[in-house]
């Protein structure tokens, strides 16, 4: 070969290998909030047995806190021991303070025996019906976060994690949470059905099942059940469960110990819950049921509408399915929320959007998102649709305030004050991060529909030190408190509900981090939330 | 990354196609002494013998910036009445997958080995015809204004930003030889009709043709739908889908003249339409529509020097307006996408060894819309390659290097290729690359509907190979690819707050595959093909919900087979086309499952016996025979079984000869007719041997 074809050909090799060179990195990625730990993945601010670190285990007695191994929340450190001086032989009523051998500690006080109705667990009396190191038998532990109620451990609170995939079980008293656990691809609703925590997934178009574990997180059942498109909320009503399913503008009738239609998923833990399919209730294209309220024998399903102005007018009603034999629903009829008062501000035409409905004694209340039908630009205050079922009339509306409240979420009882959550406008940056949230918070209604003056503002500005404005989203209630999500931050804030209103217990300052926020995408959905 | 330079002063001889040897992926190209090629295409009765040396593929061409590649052209020309617009010819070719929003206009993508539509540059005769890493409707190019298309499977790093699948090249008609008229009228299902209408003639001492196109159909027709997904078993009810109508428009004016040594090829394209928008069955949109138009005007001269080498330039302006009614983006959404462009390519033969081209680009992009953030970008670019033979022409190796600037992205796109002929028609071809995608403007600037921009977007990126063999038989071509991609920073949307959703970039993928493509044609009037594509993506970087799942609308096997035959007055055609299923979503969770669509047709020439001229076609074409029903996308029902007639009427009224000795097409094909003829066996005799 000449030697000038000889320099083309090392030329071209070169050229070559620079082609094949910077190849893409590539790897297992464990989902948000969690770190590989040998062939799985750990949760390293609430996994005890990994704490801070793959393989680093809180002794017992121990939490796991941002990372950190701590003393448990009702418990005294004595020396390297976390004690319970109620009932700790060693450190009885006080660290150090040991019973003598053969008594033991009852309520802090050394004695012979236990106080009737305290159980005996070595030399420690101790009440099995609430000891989170002693639940429901002796030297069974709760994990943490969680409580010990009537002999069972459990979360007080699980959330919904939509963009990482994740459900995380938590204490709102204390702000304790377990470990994240991995659920399907987007949880968007949850559901309790006895010790099990459901969960519709909107990308699987599945409803999952879970159950706790020892170690606090939760073991996906094998057997799961298809749902028709965007499941958006479940209802559930023994042995049924409903579900709205807003992109297939239907309702889905499940029941348990049926098993048709169940799919076994190729990983997963053997369970008894099976849920099956009975049947699915078409309300109509563009329809976009938001969610279920069951009175008497009657489900009362919110109907969006669809996309723009013309498929919006499939909705804006609600619909009416009686239930009376559950295995054979019959549309009832609808109630229309069209011809509503929707108070526009002043150049706007909005569109009702029922988008939550909550029930109490024989009336529903929906929430109006009163949005542009084309824009979803909030048009007009965020109003909420009192209907007597007993005559199908909208016998209130109630308007929450457009400083106070836009784009209402979410609405539930708390005792006898209406509490409706509000998503409230975004505006965007020029480089469309969100900027800020105006008339975005809580409020409570008291029985006349007025609003309280106790608000819970969450409105706010982003700032370069990082703090993100909260766009709250679903509820739920808990020994009398809100426990709220945040659409935006994957925050959960705890508020108090009274005569006055609302007040916080904990609000944007100190909210609980609970769903991971994405590094991309700098956000985090929860989804949802449901408490015991 | 720059590729070899040499440069060397010689004279080579202007060749002509008594020169011409065949090479390229599947022989599909004659390459002339002058380095100039000319596209063999395949058609139904025998290969195309070139008619002039005009119809050299231009600079643009898969086949003249990227030999070595893994290239398909397909004749539109004899495909009129089987395929009404573009996408119908391309999925014919292996490594095509087609995403069909169902129905005649309604909009069609095409993606290339595993690459997403908005990664595949689609060009009408080298014009791009849209903005930077936004996916072409192939539905608004009617295949009666084309000659053929070519299509380059893998990343196109030639080609610059926007590349990283592929490129396919839609070549319009050519003015042929002579004066000729032609029409066609095509009546079919779902109150369907396509006409088009043409002229062309000597003008100014050139070639001229004008064409008009148009496309009606109503789009209603009727499908099976599923009221009660969450139940398996359930019957399906019949539902008609409406708002599904187009209406489209166009024409094409192209001259060509020859001043000496420098051709001029000068081209308008332009086309309206109004369509209705569907939707998903789900959640139909009865009144959502939308209504566009586009213009382009390209100017190509190419000039022959006696030192062997040649300059060409182009220069082209396209403007793309489109409006949509009614639709998620809102009650009414206008935007106006234009761009100008224009490229110099010089290429110099130097010695009998090496050919070096030297390429330079520019020109700028231009969206108006209603936000009124009315994006804009310069695009520079230059690109040297160097074609080195050896081996007296056994082997040939391609390299170049290609830089480009898009905007505010700098984009550098590597390439290498060898092609190396062996004894008994075999041949072997490799080729390495880098290519990338920009973001396109909505992607980085512009909110649509529930959809927000992301600006600080990266490209993506692919690093691609492929090794292919190839076997050439007068009777017969085989051909397999074997090809793999590695992507990087691939553009997904991603759930943003409240309800929304936003583009970032962060997956990684690999996709490989095989082709096998071949063709037998035993006889002259008897011709069969058949394309396989296995192809396998996974997903390669994301958290255990996606990692290593397949890539969604990406079926894993795809199968097209086509047999024609007949003497040229009556020949029949049945295809089949399979598709295995297809996920849905990233998480391998729902699905599409296979399909296979069989289709047949017959074309006559009622008039042969007693006319020549005009030549009178009349074709029948029966669509999905088997009735398939199935949808495309996510709930996008395609249509049952349809069809078609077409009336079509072609008179040479004054043929120029041809030059350099080559015989027409058509006089091609009389005359093996009349050799098939005088051959025909008497009844219980047998045909004998020629």
């Amino acid at each position: 070969m000449k030697p000038m074809k000889r320099i083309a050909f090392g030329l071209l090799l070169l050229a070559t290998s620079g082609v094949l060179s910077g190849c893409p990195p590539t790897g297992v990625v464990c989902k948000p909030g969690t770190v590989p730990c040998g062939i799985g993945c750990i949760d390293p601010n609430s996994d005890r047995r990994n704490c801070g670190a793959c393989g680093t285990a809180c002794f017992a007695g121990q939490d796991c806190n941002s990372g950190t191994c701590a003393c448990r929340v009702g418990t005294t450190a004595c020396g390297s021991d976390c004690a319970v001086l109620d009932y700790d032989a060693k450190n009885c009523g006080r660290c150090g303070n040991q019973c003598a051998l053969g008594q033991v500690c009852d309520n802090g006080v050394c004695g012979a025996s236990c106080t009737s109705g305290l159980t005996r667990c070595g030399a420690s009396c101790v009440n099995t019906s609430t000891d989170l190191a002693n639940c429901g038998a002796c030297g069974v532990v709760c994990a943490q976060g969680q409580r010990c109620n009537a002999g069972v451990c459990d979360y007080a609170a699980i959330a919904a994690c939509y963009w990482s995939g994740q459900v995380i079980g938590f204490d709102p008293s204390s702000g304790v949470k377990g470990p994240l656990s991995d659920l399907g691809s987007n949880p968007a609703a949850l559901a309790r059905l006895g010790n099990a925590v459901l969960v519709t997934d909107q990308t699987d178009r599945r409803l999952y099942s879970a159950s706790p574990t020892a170690s606090g997180t939760y073991a996906v059942s094998k057997f799961a059940s298809p749902t028709g498109t965007v499941a958006t909320q479940m209802l559930v009503d023994r042995p049924y469960v409903y579900v709205a399913n807003a992109g297939s503008g239907s309702v889905l009738v499940l029941q348990e110990g049926v098993d048709a239609g169940v799919l076994t998923l190729d990983a997963g833990v053997d369970g008894t819950l099976v849920l099956g399919t009975v049947t699915e209730v078409q309300l109509g294209m563009n329809t976009f049921p938001q969610g279920v309220a069951k009175v008497g024998s009657t489900l009362w399903v919110p109907l969006y509408g669809g996309f723009g102005a013309g498929p919006a007018d499939a909705g804006q009603e609600l619909a009416k399915i009686d239930v009376t034999n559950p295995a054979m629903p019959m549309l009832n009829g609808r109630v229309s929320l069209k011809n509503l008062d929707l108070k526009p501000f002043d150049g706007g035409t909005p569109a009702a959007r029922p988008w939550a409905i909550t029930s109490k004694g024989t009336d529903v209340y929906v929430a109006l998102n009163n949005l542009n039908a084309d824009t979803y630009a909030p048009e007009g205050p965020g109003l909420v649709a009192k209907v007597d079922t007993t005559n199908d009339m909208v016998s209130a509306v109630y308007d929450l305030g457009a400083n106070e409240c836009l784009n209402p979420q979410w609405l539930g009882f708390v005792g006898e004050k209406l509490v409706v959550s509000c998503g409230g406008q975004i505006a965007y940056s020029p480089t469309f991060s969100v900027d800020s949230v105006t008339a975005a918070g809580v409020v409570a209604l008291d029985s006349s529909g007025a609003v309280l003056s106790g608000k819970f503002n969450a409105s706010g500005v982003a700032t370069d030190a990082g703090f993100m404005p909260m766009m709250p989203g679903r509820f739920a209630v808990s020994n009398g408190q809100v426990v709220l999500t945040d659409q935006n931050g994957g925050r959960v804030a705890i508020l108090d509900v009274s005569d006055a209103g609302i007040s916080e217990v904990r609000g944007i300052s100190n909210a609980l981090d609970i769903c991971p926020v994405s590094a991309t995408t700098g956000v985090a959905n929860v989804a949802d939330v449901v408490t015991r | 990354m720059l590729s070899l330079l040499f440069i060397a002063l010689a004279a080579t001889p202007d060749a002509g196609v008594e020169d011409a040897r065949p090479e390229g992926a599947n022989n599909s190209i004659w390459r002339l002494a002058d380095g100039g090629v000319i596209p063999l295409i395949e058609s139904d009765v025998i290969v195309v013998v070139p008619e002039t040396a005009e119809e050299r593929a231009t600079p643009s061409s898969p086949l003249v910036r990227d030999p070595s590649a893994a290239i398909t052209v397909r004749d539109a020309t004899h495909a009129r009445a089987e395929a009404k617009d573009a996408s119908e010819l391309i999925t014919t070719t292996p490594g095509s997958v087609l995403q069909d929003a169902g129905g005649a206009g309604q909009r069609k993508t095409v993606s290339l080995r595993g690459a997403a539509p908005n990664a595949v540059m689609v060009m009408l005769d080298g014009v791009p015809l849209t903005g930077p890493g936004a996916a072409m409707d192939l539905a608004r190019i009617p295949t009666s204004a084309l000659d053929r298309i070519e299509v380059l499977r893998g990343g196109g790093s030639r080609y610059g930003p926007g590349a990283m699948g592929g490129v396919i090249n839609l070549v319009t008609r050519r003015p042929p030889n002579g004066t000729s008229l032609f029409a066609d009228v095509t009546q079919g299902s779902f109150v369907t009709t396509q006409l088009s209408a043409g002229a062309a003639t000597q003008l100014l001492g050139g070639d001229g043709l004008v064409l008009l196109h148009g496309l009606r159909s109503e789009g209603t027709f009727n499908y099976l739908y599923d009221d009660m997904p969450s139940i398996t078993g359930n019957p399906l009810t019949t539902l008609r889908r409406e708002n599904n109508d187009a209406l489209q428009g166009g024409g094409l004016a192209r001259f060509r003249k020859r001043f000496g040594d420098t051709q001029l090829d000068v081209l308008a394209e332009g086309m309206a339409e109004s369509r209705g928008l569907a939707g998903p069955i789900q959640n139909p949109s009865p009144t959502s529509r939308q209504g566009s138009g586009r213009g382009t005007l390209s100017l190509r001269t190419s000039t022959r020097f006696e030192s062997g080498g040649t300059l060409s330039t182009f220069a082209y302006g396209r403007l793309d307006d489109t409006t949509f009614a009614a639709s998620y983006l809102g009650a009414s959404y206008h935007q106006l996408e234009s761009s100008v462009g224009g490229e110099l390519v010089f290429t110099q033969r130097i010695g009998s060894s090496n050919e070096l081209t030297a390429l330079v680009t520019g020109g700028g992009e231009f969206l108006r819309e209603p936000s009124g953030t009315n994006p804009a970008w310069g695009k520079l670019g230059a690109m040297l390659a160097d074609e080195l033979v050896l081996f007296d022409g056994a082997l040939s190796i391609h390299g170049s290097a290609r830089v480009d600037l898009a905007g505010k992205f700098v984009v550098i796109s590597p390439r290498v290729g060898a092609m190396l002929f062996l004894p008994a028609g075999f041949s072997i071809r490799a080729n390495a690359g880098q290519a990338s995608r920009p973001p396109s403007f909505s992607e980085l600037y512009v909110v649509q509907g529930t959809l927000l921009p992301n600006s600080e977007l990266r490209p993506e990126r692919a690093l691609s190979g492929d090794v292919g063999v190839a076997w050439t038989h007068d009777k017969a071509e085989v051909s397999a690819t074997g090809f793999m991609s590695l992507y990087e920073d691939l553009i997904s949307y991603e759930y943003y707050p409240p309800n929304l959703a936003r583009p970032f970039n962060f997956s990684a993928a690999r996709v490989g595959g095989v082709e096998v493509d071949a063709t037998a044609r035993p006889f002259h009037w008897l011709e069969a093909n058949a394309g396989y594509t296995w192809l396998d993506t996974q997903n390669l970087r994301d958290d255990p919900r996606y990692y290593l799942k397949a890539l969604p609308f990406r079926p894993k096997h795809r199968f097209h087979a086509r047999v024609s035959g007949g003497p040229e007055w009556l020949r029949a055609r049945a295809e089949i086309a399979f598709q295995s299923s297809q996920f849905m979503n990233r998480t391998e969770t729902l699905s599409i499952p296979d399909r296979a669509f069989v289709n047949v047709g017959v074309t006559a020439l009622p008039l042969f016996a007693w006319v020549k001229e005009p030549r009178v076609t009349l074709s029948a074409e029966l669509k999905n025979v088997l009735d398939v029903q199935t949808q495309d996308l996510d709930g996008y029902p395609l249509p049952p079984r349809a069809f078609f007639v077409t009336l079509g009427v072609q008179w040479d009224v004054q043929r120029a000869a041809p030059e350099r000795g080559l015989r027409s097409t058509s006089e091609e094909r009389q005359a093996q007719d009349k050799k098939q003829l005088a051959l025909a066996p008497s009844p219980g005799q047998s045909a004998e041997k020629p």
